[in-house]
């Protein structure tokens, strides 16, 4: 082997210790540590103020006895409050043990951490947005489809408002490298505008390639919008990296900014992957701007995830997505118009209207979930399919962590004969969720589903398969996604990209090693750990 | 396009009794050996920069066998160190107990004042090194164990790391250089 530079043959010749490591490669940009200080230090600073709060009612509760009384009535209250409330159970069981438990600052901990109260502002504010661009999507009626892709858009329609499309052909990528390199090629030739909005955006190879191509277009005149989760990029994109990218002429806008404050609002955070480029292509699925969805960078193993690109009427539903975060993040009335057919945007008119519904191909239907909206639209959804499933159920998801009506949903599936597959993480991302996860879908092993994990990979995809439907997007199998994050899919009949999900799903089971009942059973630490864990799950 | 892209690259550092291997290895996977230097810290530590065309056939295949074989080659070093480290572990702490009791045993010999007590002593003195033989068999038995347990892991793995680079060469093309 040869040594190149003098010094270093110097050095070498003399006597050097060996490397205490026992492994033989280390990627130099294998880094586990991620800047997570911040967050961090802001979830300190939080629960100082918490705790800060608690003392004073404590010592207030101490010095007068009437007082504590008053916290009784006041416990027993909230607890009547939340069970009235339209909280999972399983929410609703963890705060009233956890109200109990905590007497006397039980309640008060509970209201500080009520959404409706402190939410209340917010949410006022996405009606106003909803109600102003409730008439910019022009799709299909929900007539004329297969039943179970006209429940899912009646769903869909009733709650968000979000609308079916034909017209529309689309692509499957089965990992998140080729999502990206098709997404910045198309980014390259963007003309009028580029919408970006992703829980992570984070610097590395990847950021360096598509921004790259972003300035680029944001020099010849393209308007190019990006939203980025706080919380999601924090550590990850600097200060200089923000500055390089305004300064650029990027317009770059942080969704729910992190305050060193006790506020339950930064608990909600915009999980959502979306790129909207002229109005002609969008694209979805589990992808995240930074270099471990790229496998550029190793975090847990190799990276397992999955994007899809739609090319025709259904962007729309994601372009109008966009620019109801836009308008909520920049606190500042936005034009849809531009961008929107409905609007008089000067795109070819679409097909997919009135009676031209009709016509072969699959239905494709963006939606989004979220806080704005009242019913939790990604658990529906996927209960939606579930319930529709009559031969197979495969799912594939980061997390494991859903409420009961998706468990009971899935084990009555499963011991009706439906062939029901849950593909896992075979290398955990945090190890307390990895726990309650495996924990969650192997109690489901007994009614019949078959439980896999990939073996040196960590599974990021959030899909669904069934014989009837796809839903690829942004939502993970647990309470988090289901409640209390913003989140975006796209549920479609499409036949092309049923295929390449389902080939996905065929290539992956080989590589991933099936969960076997007799051999996971947990003892009793780990029972006890999990049984704490499962405590605090709707919060993970 | 190509400008946008350019080449991947890929900085490792490697042990450099595995840097023949890691070498045919990540030829099979498509990379460009660029540049090889030593550590400046440890003199069994090789650095390579590798290079290679963004987009290649089968790139994601590539990735998960390239996650793979990096697994199972830290896997051989882990093992490798982890082999003698219970037979060491057992051994030492049986021979601990033995020479408690050999010092033990000396203590009640010099301050012995009637037979039973001397003998005693010597009882324990003994037991002392029946200990510290019995701490060079369990080690040795044990170390036996291990050593039979991760060869056979370790063949197992060698024999997977081979099939890794197989594939990955018949995805790129590359020979694996057997």
């Amino acid at each position: 082997m040869g040594i190149e530079n003098k010094r270093l043959k110097r050095q070498h010749a003399r006597w050097q210790p060996k490397s205490p490591r026992d492994i033989i490669i280390r990627l130099k940009t294998e880094r586990r540590g991620i800047g997570k200080l911040k967050a961090m230090s802001i979830l300190f600073v939080a629960l100082l103020q918490l705790g800060v709060l608690i003392t004073l009612h404590t010592l207030v509760a101490a010095a007068f006895r009437g007082y504590l009384i008053f916290s009784v009535v006041m416990d027993i209250l909230t607890c009547l409050y939340v069970l009235a409330s339209d909280k999972n159970g399983r929410s609703k069981a963890v705060w009233i043990m956890l109200i109990l438990v905590l007497f006397p600052v039980g309640f008060l901990i509970f209201f500080l951490s009520d959404e409706r109260i402190f939410f209340r502002s917010s949410r006022r504010r996405y009606r106003a947005i909803l109600q102003s661009s409730s008439g910019m999507l022009t799709g299909c009626s929900c007539k004329d489809m297969p039943e179970t892709t006209a429940r899912a858009c009646t769903y869909i329609k009733n709650a968000t408002g979000y609308v079916p499309y034909k017209n529309t052909s689309a692509e499957y990528f089965p990992s998140g490298a080729g999502a990206f390199d098709d997404m910045i090629e198309r980014c390259a030739s963007a003309e009028k505008f580029i919408f970006l909005e992703y829980f992570i955006v984070a610097g590395g190879v990847l950021f360096d390639r598509l921004f790259s191509v972003l300035k680029e277009r944001a020099a010849a005149g393209v308007d190019v919008r990006v939203i980025y989760d706080d919380m999601g990029s924090s550590g990850k994109l600097s200060g200089k990296l923000k500055r390089e990218i305004r300064a650029s002429g990027i317009q770059l806008y942080a969704f729910n900014k992190l305050v060193p404050m006790y506020k339950i609002a930064m608990n909600y955070r915009d999980h959502r992957k979306i790129t909207v480029i002229d109005g002609r292509f969008a694209y979805t699925g589990g992808i995240n701007i930074s270099d471990e969805y790229v496998n550029e960078r190793r975090l847990y193993g190799y990276w397992k995830d999955n994007a899809v690109r739609i090319e025709g009427d259904a962007v729309q539903g994601f372009t109008l997505m966009f620019l109801r975060q836009w308008e909520f993040v920049t606190k500042k009335p936005s034009d849809y118009s531009p961008f929107m057919y409905a609007g008089g945007g000067k795109f070819p008119e679409p097909v997919s209207s009135g009676d031209v519904c009709g016509a072969s191909g699959g239905t494709f239907l963006p939606y989004a979930s979220g806080l704005e909206y009242a019913a939790p639209v990604a658990r529906d959804v996927y209960a939606g399919a579930i319930s529709q499933a009559g031969e197979r159920l495969w799912i594939m998801t980061p997390y494991f962590v859903p409420d009961d009506t998706i468990t009971n949903m899935l084990a009555s599936k499963a011991l009706s004969g439906v062939d029901v597959r849950i593909v896992l993480p075979g290398v955990p991302d945090k190890a307390y969720v990895y726990l309650i996860s495996l924990d969650n879908a192997d109690k489901l092993m007994s009614s019949g589903v078959k439980v896999y994990t990939m073996t040196d990979a960590f599974v990021h995809t959030k899909s669904v398969l069934t014989e009837k439907c796809a839903i690829i997007g942004s939502a993970n199998f647990d309470l988090r996604s289901f409640f209390q994050q913003y989140e975006n899919a796209l549920y479609t009949d499409d036949a092309g990209v049923m295929r390449g999900l389902e080939q996905d799903f065929l290539q992956t089971f080989p590589e991933c090693t099936q969960r076997n009942y007799a051999s996971v059973q947990p003892g009793p630490v780990r029972s006890l750990l999990i049984s704490l864990l499962q405590i605090f799950s709707p919060l993970m | 396009m190509e400008q946008i892209f350019g080449d991947d690259k890929l900085a490792v550092a490697v042990k450099k009794e595995g840097a023949g291997l890691i070498r045919r290895a990540y030829a099979a996977f498509g990379w460009r050996e660029d540049r090889v230097y030593s550590d400046r810290r440890y003199a069994d530590v090789v650095h390579f920069d590798f290079a290679r065309p963004h987009k290649i056939p089968g790139k994601d295949r590539l990735q998960l066998l390239q996650v793979r074989f990096e697994v199972g080659v830290n896997y051989l070093g882990k093992a490798n160190a982890r082999m003698p480290l219970r037979a060491a572990v057992i051994g030492t702490l049986v021979a601990l107990i033995g020479l408690a009791l050999a010092i033990y045993g000396a203590f009640v010999i010099a301050l012995s004042t009637t037979t039973v007590f001397f003998s005693a002593g010597v009882g324990l003195v003994g037991a002392g090194t029946l200990f510290a033989a019995l701490a060079v068999f369990t080690a040795v038995k044990v170390y036996a164990s291990d050593k039979r347990k991760y060869g056979i892991i370790a063949a197992v793995l060698q024999q997977n790391i081979e099939q890794i680079i197989a594939e990955a060469a018949q995805i790129t093309g590359v020979g694996d250089g057997h």
